[in-house]
């Protein structure tokens, strides 16, 4: 089983998005996100970078906003919340290994 | 049904984007860098950029925001009629949520789709709109220990529907009884013995909204309160909580038996005549916003029989339990033991063994931290009776136990939770009671998701609980009650020994983990119980309370126009999302440390309203619920105040409050306003009732295969209907009155029928089926706008009924509308708008101050380029936790 560790990792990957399992975590983890504060905190984030590039406002694209904020965003994250969702990611792994073991 | 995947690479999610000229998926991911030598220019593109790139096509859509890609621009671009076309989509796609989680919902869910403003209104506005200074955020001097005034106030003041309400002329001193003798007395130089709270409110927040920025002395509410709440009085230190419940039922009071009708005449009601209750309830706007009914559900445990109990309620005092409700921490330490179980045994992720043990130490040693979530859970738990103190009625067993529950069975649109943090413990004297303060920290949610609390909810999980359980043999929660379980998503199964659903215990949506852990998961999206749109909730206004029991003192917070600011009696200034929630001190609690949760009240109001259309019809009896509704004057919450049209003549009519705007199809702009003519009186309204009653009976016999419409308007669109039965707007009396005033001759134009487009509720079965003709009727009419055909039936563009999401209005001062062909007229408008719920319930009186409505308009707000942006990180967030799978993806 360790040898065809590309399989399993892409049958996990498959299984982790058909089940719903992705989707439900990602819904979860959008609503920590929002309770926290962090959605609104990026929001402002993104606002700043709009004013500081007040110059250029016609050419900025939706791509240079999410460039310039995503380092900021990823950082800022609570640790918790990440955390938890990568408890819930390791849940369903080993919930799903013996299954593929077969 | 397989994901849609993108057609580059086969991932699923990553902001999908779909093709608009064919049907190719592709996502936002960039291309390999090992391609990079056989790219051009721009050489790690999307693959939804190569795409269109490649086959030449110009828009894709994105498929979460439902926004437009352009090519060319390389940017997300905005159209109007793209964007009221998905959102109408969108209304459909929730109401058919709604209705499916709620197939007994008593209420209708009526979805009206089509545009808010035409273009050539939007041109108006601009040409003939001033934007008005900021308004709607002063801060109140305090009169001596008035901050529990001043919060309270604050809180109503941005309850946007009491804003809107109130904004929109719901209350006047010259229709108030109290009002008027008030400034006849003034005039008589006499005292006025009596006095309104419904106008103070008013007074105030006209104050509000006028664009004085300097504190404002709420002298009126004060005394008016001391005057009509004779215990309240004094100079003491009040409750909030007890302040803003006296405050709503004086409000209650005023707008019930004050307020006059059109002509002039008393109401001639007493108290009683409005009294609420959950089956008559009370249409004024005290009632109509916050008035819910709680379900106390008593289940005997030995026959299984229940019995219901409804009271209605205006808010919901939550106790703070000791500790979390949902014993996450139990799971997270099973599961933590489990993984390393796992690991130490040398499955695959062995070098990662010391990684998870070292990640799931993160959470070791936090102290849980409680949410509003918990207490809740803790409100709605299953508790047992004692013993003896209930007999069942069925089967008689009167010294068996029963368990009692409480739910909410019906949601108020405005939702006020206060946390009971006052502890009353009576001493051996009078004199001696203490009163204790419970500082525990509570976190409050933005989003509340009322689904797991509602009596459907719960219905359905007893329902499917007892089957788990009959399939599991052996499901358990970690606090044995039955309504936790669903909450906090925990089910585990000791079935297998390996099936551990790790769900945290801040997942607002109930998850039943079926047996068999993932391979039943895919079940679950389907689940009813799931997630019910209507019973979202967002959070709008905060009240803090710091300090002791009685010498504390009271803030709060409240969101305006999407901005959090902070009122401290006269010190209003912007708030961070992290002072409204009290993050600071949450991460002391969560550190173990002493935190003092200083949250006290928290206001929230649904996110998607649906609302009952008060259309004058037969009133049928029904059992519970309060589908009957007398044909009082239109619900406050009705909707939209536009309402726009294709004549007959191929002009776009639309009407807004007292404007009504023609665009002829050479692009002529006419507005007329409606003038007082005698179609203003009351005697007109009530015989266009008639008539309108008398078509609608002809109506009913022209189609039989329609059910008679019950008090909500559930019938399927038809071109025939009279635009008198038109109810989703709400001046549809205004609309009458104009018909018999100025614009008699269009009279025919507009009798010759609207197509209402009504969403079915689906405990009616004849009218789920919708007529083919008019189930895209929107959209047919948006391509004729679009290709300038004149549409061949008469499309209604009713104003949509729009997801509530910032409180953005429009103050027209109608002294203003004198003459509006004048191209210098004054119209104050903000031209901020996003989304509409109020409007003019009532006719705008001649001479009344402020008139609110809201207008929807499509601007380029950067605003939607941040939640992308939001989104788009946390998409890139999930993908670093997708790297725990030994970089499975490597887009990036």
């Amino acid at each position: 089983m360790l040898s065809e560790t590309g399989g399993i990792r892409e049958e996990l990957l498959k299984r982790f998005i058909e089940s719903g399992e992705r989707e439900r975590l990602q819904e979860i983890m959008r609503t920590k996100l929002h309770t926290s504060g962090w959605q609104d905190r990026v929001k402002d984030k993104c606002q700043k970078i709009v004013h500081e590039n007040a110059d250029r406002i016609e050419k900025l694209t939706v791509d240079d906003i999410a460039e310039e904020v995503t380092p900021f965003a990823r950082s800022s994250v609570p640790e918790d919340i990440k955390a938890e969702i990568l408890e819930d990611i390791r849940a369903f792994i080993f919930r799903a290994l013996p299954e593929s073991d077969n | 049904m397989p994901a849609p995947t993108c057609s580059a690479c086969h991932s699923p999610g990553d902001r999908l984007h779909a093709c608009l000229s064919c049907d190719d998926f592709a996502c936002w991911r960039r291309a390999r860098p090992q391609q990079q030598q056989q790219q051009q220019a721009r050489s790690t593109e999307p693959h939804i950029v190569q795409h269109l790139r490649s086959s030449r096509h110009q828009f894709a859509l994105d498929f979460v925001h439902l926004a437009v890609f352009c090519l060319d621009c390389s940017d997300y671009v905005y159209d109007a009629a793209i964007t009221a076309w998905l959102l109408a989509a969108q209304i459909r796609w929730h109401a058919a949520l709604c209705d499916s989680a709620e197939p007994e919902a008593k209420r209708p869910r009526i979805v009206s789709t089509g545009a808010d403003l035409s273009p050539a209104q939007t041109k108006y506005l601009r040409e003939h709109g001033a934007v008005q200074a900021c308004g709607g955020v002063r801060g109140l001097l305090n009169l001596g220990a008035t901050c529990y005034l001043s919060v309270v106030l604050q809180a109503l003041a941005h309850n946007p529907l009491v804003r809107g309400w109130m904004l929109s002329d719901g209350h006047h001193p010259s229709t108030c009884r109290v009002g008027r003798n008030a400034q006849q007395q003034q005039q008589l130089k006499e005292q006025a013995p009596v006095a309104c709270m419904a106008c103070e409110l008013e007074a105030a927040l006209q104050a509000f909204h006028s664009g004085d920025a300097a504190p404002l002395a709420p002298v009126g509410l004060l005394r008016t309160m001391w005057l009509l709440r004779g215990d309240l009085a004094g100079y003491g230190q009040q409750d909030a909580h007890e302040w803003l419940m006296a405050l709503l039922d004086t409000l209650h009071v005023g707008l019930t038996e004050n307020a006059l009708m059109g002509n002039g005449g008393d109401t001639g009601g007493g108290a009683h005549a409005h009294a609420h209750s959950h089956l008559h309830p009370c249409a004024c706007l005290v009632h109509q916003a916050f008035a819910g009914v709680l379900q106390s559900t008593v289940t005997c445990s030995g026959c299984g029989n229940t019995t219901h109990a409804h009271d209605p309620m205006l808010d919901i005092s939550l106790d703070i339990p000791a500790r979390p409700a949902l014993g996450a921490r139990a799971i997270d330490a099973s599961l933590n033991e489990w993984l390393e179980t796992r690991t130490e045994r040398g499955a695959r992720n062995t070098r990662r063994g010391t990684g998870a043990r070292a990640n799931a130490s993160l959470t070791r040693g936090q102290h849980p931290v409680l949410t509003l979530h918990d207490c809740l859970a803790h409100y709605t738990r299953a508790e047992p009776l004692a013993s003896g103190a209930y007999a069942c009625s069925r089967c008689g067993a009167s010294s068996g136990s029963a368990v009692k529950q409480l739910c909410v069975k019906e949601l108020p649109p405005v939702l006020t939770f206060q946390l009971k943090r006052f502890e009353h413990t009576a001493g051996a004297r009078p004199s001696a009671a203490h009163a204790a303060k419970v500082d525990a920290y509570v976190r409050l949610p933005l989003l509340v998701d009322m689904t797991p609390y509602t009596a459907a909810a719960l219905a359905a999980h007893s329902q499917t609980a007892a089957g788990l359980r009959a399939a599991a043999g052996h499901a358990t929660s970690s606090t044995g009650s039955a309504l936790a379980a669903s909450v906090g998503g925990i089910a585990v199964h000791d079935r297998t020994g390996l099936d551990h659903s790790g769900v945290s215990r801040d997942t607002p949506i109930p998850v039943l983990d079926g047996p068999g852990g993932s391979a039943t998961l895919g079940k679950r999206r389907t689940d009813a119980v799931h997630s019910n749109p209507a019973c979202q909730y967002s959070l709008f206004a905060v009240i803090d309370h710091i300090g002791h029991l009685d010498t504390g003192h009271y803030t709060a917070y409240a969101k305006h126009r999407g901005q959090w600011f902070k009122f401290d009696d006269a010190a209003v200034t912007p708030a961070d999302i992290r002072d409204v929630l009290g993050l600071a001190d949450e991460t002391r609690a969560r550190q173990g440390l002493s935190a003092k949760g200083r949250a006290y009240m928290a206001f929230y109001v649904k996110t998607t309203l649906d609302y009952h259309d008060g259309a004058p019809g037969p009133m049928l009896p029904n059992s519970a619920g309060r589908d009957s509704v007398p044909p009082l004057p239109p619900p406050m919450a009705a909707m939209g105040s536009g309402n726009t049209r294709i004549g007959e003549t191929g002009e776009w009519i639309e009407d807004a409050g007292v404007v009504r705007t023609r665009v002829n199809p050479a692009g002529d702009v006419k507005v007329e306003r409606r003038g007082r003519k005698k179609g203003s009186t009351n005697a007109a309204r009530a015989k266009q009732q008639q008539q309108q009653q008398i078509q609608q009976q002809q109506q009913q016999q022209k189609k039989k295969q329609m059910p008679p419409p019950e008090s909500g308007e559930i019938r399927p669109a038809t071109k025939k209907i009279p635009h008198q039965a038109r109810h989703i707007h709400s001046i549809a009396n205004d609309d009458d009155d104009e018909e018999e005033g100025e614009l008699e001759e269009h009279a025919d134009e507009e009798e010759e029928g609207e197509v209402d487009y009504a969403f079915g509720n689906g405990r009616n079965t004849n009218t789920t089926s919708i007529p083919e003709e008019s189930s895209d009727s929107d959209g047919e009419a948006l391509w004729a706008r679009i290709s300038k055909e004149k549409p061949t039936d008469l499309v209604p563009m009713v104003q949509p009924l729009l997801p509530m999401t910032d409180d953005r209005l429009m103050y027209v001062n109608p002294s203003d509308l004198n003459d509006l062909s004048v191209s210098s007229s004054s119209m104050s408008m903000s031209m901020q708008f996003q989304s509409q719920v109020m409007n003019p319930p009532s006719v705008p009186k001649p001479g009344a101050r402020v008139v609110a409505f809201s207008v929807d308009e499509n601007y380029v707000d950067d605003g939607d380029e941040e939640d992308e942006e939001e989104e788009d990180a946390e998409e890139e967030e999930e993908e670093e936790d997708d790297d725990d799978f030994d970089d499975v993806s490597d887009f990036n």
